[in-house]
């Protein structure tokens, strides 16, 4: 840096870019998450093709409004508010199309595997390993981009919105790559390290922080720099933020195990993720209150502006959403939330209201200035806003009443001990309508939606054309002198070393997320490792080679995302499922399959609760035998032939994870479940069922649901 | 023994822990936050993002 002054330019472009994939990729994750809607709607809609079926659209759709839709808004307000922020250019034009490129190669890549079941069955994490090594390449440059921008800023201090930036980055690197360490067994497979217990919580402390870190932390950075830009105030109080950024981060890597109340994970480390989720309404509200109140005064303002209006309302859905989830965190109330539509209805609160109206209102604000124009239309904005806003409350209104009727009519259990409502699908049928109208109140926020792109669309033609002489003229000049630098530079001493230096926040920001991390993942892995005493009083036999192909189709067709494998130590659980799982039961479980939500039951010990056949004919057309299942149709497993030719790799890969399979079973593991599989095939057919089956996948698949809930014997 | 003890007991007290150095953490903010000067540091930093000169580069020499 010399005396003279400085001249660059922003570097809007790359802006401009990740806001229109932003935008495209917004469609695509809205679009995709209707269709899923329909699909548990009218079982109809899965096609009877498997790229189609839900097991394989959910986690698409997923996938995008996480990675492509918000992953795109984050990038896009971060690069723009940065340079703003630090006075300065990108650190390298290289590292942010590298990042650009990439980040959209690794969302193409998710959307022609997902289909294909390509998964590591693992939620939002199912991305196969060579994508996961992508994801952390692409990360880093993102990572370095920021911090060398932050080296060689103009301005002196470091202001809020880039901190929750960093905290983002360094934390999302760590769940990522922590929760990627697995064992590739072809180009797109892999076996976690972690089995049963152990992955049950990475996983979830994974899950969770993705929710914290890419959902929370990115967004409240956002909305600390575009509330004061779009009204044009201070933030209601910086000590305030302050206080909320340390408290935040140090609280939400505790909560996890808010995900796996109940269960077999022991009980310190429930309590644990209890009391912190409950106490992060705090901070949040903290975070919540603070951009509301840099707001007072100007509420005429958010009534005339789209773009407040958007901001005001998605911090709101914030607020509403973390009073929701530390509620949900609560021991009993888990009890009658989890695995229902009432967590579906909490996380589109947070992701339609607070992410969606978040990145809406910084598009309407972005477009314009980027584009040096007017907003096309403000009334179609408006509607937009309107419709959005009716869309998020039937949605929620109807997920609400879905979950907690589903959730009651489960749990309840009459005065001589017994279940009232033993069928399940017999609590399926009553929320059946309420799918309908959440599919409703999706297609008026993606009617919203389109009202927005038009508007966009229109407003980039009104831009002014730039005169083509000036190379990259359109980008704004900065022209800084040191002297300019040296008089904003108050703030010496403590103040400069704690919070002007990215390196030591960075270094902080990661203690504060080590201490929760370590705390309690160090000692649940070592507390479960294969030599726990948990396990020394059960036998558990691990699936043979037959059984553990039909585990990893069970993996490949979604079948997690509709059944849990994990009876709760609740009476109406036991009562329903039978004995409450032990840790032993997943032991030999890479990757556990727990799950998340009960749209059919649970399954972990469905195992010789029905004949082969049985089986056979539900997975052809489940309606055969239940009429009002919703449950799609695998006729396909019926069609295709089981493929073994990597099943010894697998099982070797397994065996040296820990499994307790001989050097024999591993050589012999072809032949194995040719045989087993044969003798399978010619039971059904002696049974009236369908004929050569032993070639094909179906059979592997009623293998493995036949072991569910037989491995595990009391010593 | 020592893993049944990890299991069962030990950590009984990790939430005591956990909630202490979360006071700490909470404490130690809200003093560095009131520390002395902090009002005219806070002042300029939460105008930083209001500063139009910058925002479409600015033109200050
Ligand atoms: C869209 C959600 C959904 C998906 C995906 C799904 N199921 Fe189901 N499943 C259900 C519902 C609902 C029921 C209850 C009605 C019935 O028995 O068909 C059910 C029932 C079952 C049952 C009977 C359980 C019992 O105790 O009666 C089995 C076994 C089963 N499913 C296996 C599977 C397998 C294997 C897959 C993956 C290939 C799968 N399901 C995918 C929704 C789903």
């Amino acid at each position: 840096m010399n005396e003279e002054s400085i001249k660059e330019q922003y570097d809007d472009k790359v802006v401009k870019y990740f806001l229109v994939a932003t935008i495209v990729w917004a469609g695509v994750a809205l679009l995709l998450g209707i269709y899923a809607a329909l699909e548990l709607a009218s079982y109809k809609f899965n096609l009877g093709l498997q790229w189609f079926t839900f097991g394989r659209i959910r986690p698409l759709h997923t996938n995008a409004a996480i990675f492509a839709f918000a992953g795109n808004t984050i990038f896009a307000g971060i690069y723009h508010s940065m340079q703003r922020l630090l006075k300065t250019r990108m650190w390298s034009d290289a590292v942010s199309w590298f990042h650009f490129w990439g980040w959209q190669l690794i969302i193409v890549s998710a959307a022609i595997t997902l289909p294909l079941g390509f998964t590591q069955g693992k939620e939002y994490h199912e991305l196969e390993w060579p994508i996961d090594i992508a994801i952390a390449v692409v990360w880093v440059a993102f990572g370095l981009n920021m911090i060398q921008t932050i080296r060689r800023r103009k301005e002196p201090h470091i202001y809020v919105a880039i901190w929750f930036y960093l905290a983002t980055f360094v934390t999302v690197a760590l769940l990522h790559i922590v929760n990627s360490i697995e064992i590739p067994v072809g180009y797109l497979k892999s076996y976690p390290v972690y089995a049963g217990v152990q992955d049950a919580l990475v996983q979830w402390w994974y899950g969770h922080n993705a929710v914290a870190f890419f959902l929370t932390t990115p967004f409240l950075g956002l909305m600390y720099y575009y509330i004061p830009k779009a009204v044009n105030k201070p933030v209601y109080s910086y000590r305030l933020s302050v206080v909320h950024f340390w408290s935040l981060v140090f609280i939400y890597i505790w909560a996890g195990p808010h995900h796996l109340l109940n269960t077999a994970l022991p009980e310190w480390a429930q309590t644990l993720g209890m009391v912190f989720s409950v106490m992060l309404w705090i901070p949040s509200w903290g975070g919540m209150i603070n951009g509301l109140m840099t707001l007072r005064g100007a509420w005429d303002k958010v009534k005339a502006d789209p773009v407040l209006k958007f901001l005001a309302t998605a911090t709101i859905f914030y607020g509403m959403a973390t009073f929701e989830g530390p509620l949900m965190s609560i021991k009993s109330v888990s009890e009658l939330a989890h695995y229902t539509d009432w967590v579906i209805a909490h996380v589109h609160g947070g992701a339609l209201g607070w992410n969606g109206f978040l990145s809406f209102g910084m598009i309407y604000y972005l477009v314009p200035k980027l584009w040096k124009t007017n907003l096309y239309s403000k009334s179609l904005a408006e509607t937009h806003f309107w419709l959005g806003t009716v869309g998020i409350v039937i949605y929620m209104l109807s997920m609400w009443t879905a979950g907690i009727s589903q959730g009651m009519m489960l749990n309840a259990v009459d005065a001589s001990g017994h279940l009232v409502y033993p069928d399940f699908v017999q609590t399926v049928t009553r929320i059946v309508p309420l799918y309908w109208v959440r599919a409703f109140g999706g297609v008026m926020y993606f009617i919203g939606y389109l009202l927005l792109v038009y508007n966009v669309i229109k407003t980039i033609k009104l831009a002014p054309k730039a005169a083509p002489a000036v190379a990259g003229s359109s980008n704004p000049v900065l022209n800084v002198s040191v002297g300019d630098l040296v008089k904003s530079s108050h703030g010496e001493g403590p103040h400069r070393v704690l919070e002007g230096m990215p390196i030591i926040l960075t270094v902080l920001a990661v203690v504060a997320v080590l201490v929760g991390s370590v705390i309690e993942i160090v000692p649940m892995i070592a507390a479960t490792d294969q030599s726990s005493v948990e396990y020394a009083n059960f036998k558990v036999k691990p699936l043979t080679s037959l059984q553990l192909a039909g585990r990893d189709l069970y993996i490949r067709e979604g079948c997690y995302l509709c059944h849990s494998q994990m009876i709760r130590t609740m009476v109406s659980d036991v009562l329903r499922y039978g004995p409450a799982n032990e840790m032993a039961d997943s032991r030999y479980d890479h990757p556990f399959q727990w799950g998340s939500k009960r749209t059919g039951p649970d399954l972990a010990r469905v195992g010789g609760k029905y004949p082969d056949l049985w089986h056979f004919r539900h997975m052809l057309n489940p309606r055969d035998i239940v009429t009002q299942s919703i449950m799609p149709e695998y006729k396909w497993l019926l069609e295709q032939k089981l493929d073994l030719s990597s099943i010894e790799r697998r099982m070797s890969a397994l065996q040296g994870l820990g499994v307790p399979y001989t050097d024999l079973e591993v050589s012999g593991s072809v032949e194995d479940a040719k045989k087993e599989a044969a003798a399978l095939a010619a039971a059904v057919e002696k049974d009236g069922g369908p004929q050569g089956m032993a070639d094909k996948e179906i059979t592997a698949l009623v293998a493995y649901l036949q072991s569910l809930g037989k491995q595990t014997e009391k010593k | 023994m020592f893993k049944q003890a990890l299991l069962h007991y030990a950590f009984a007290g990790a939430s005591v822990i956990a909630l202490f150095a979360f006071l700490l953490v909470f404490v130690g903010t809200l003093i560095w936050v009131y520390r002395k000067g902090s009002v005219e540091i806070y002042k300029h930093i939460s105008d930083l993002p209001l500063d139009k000169s910058q925002e479409e580069g600015l033109i200050h020499e």
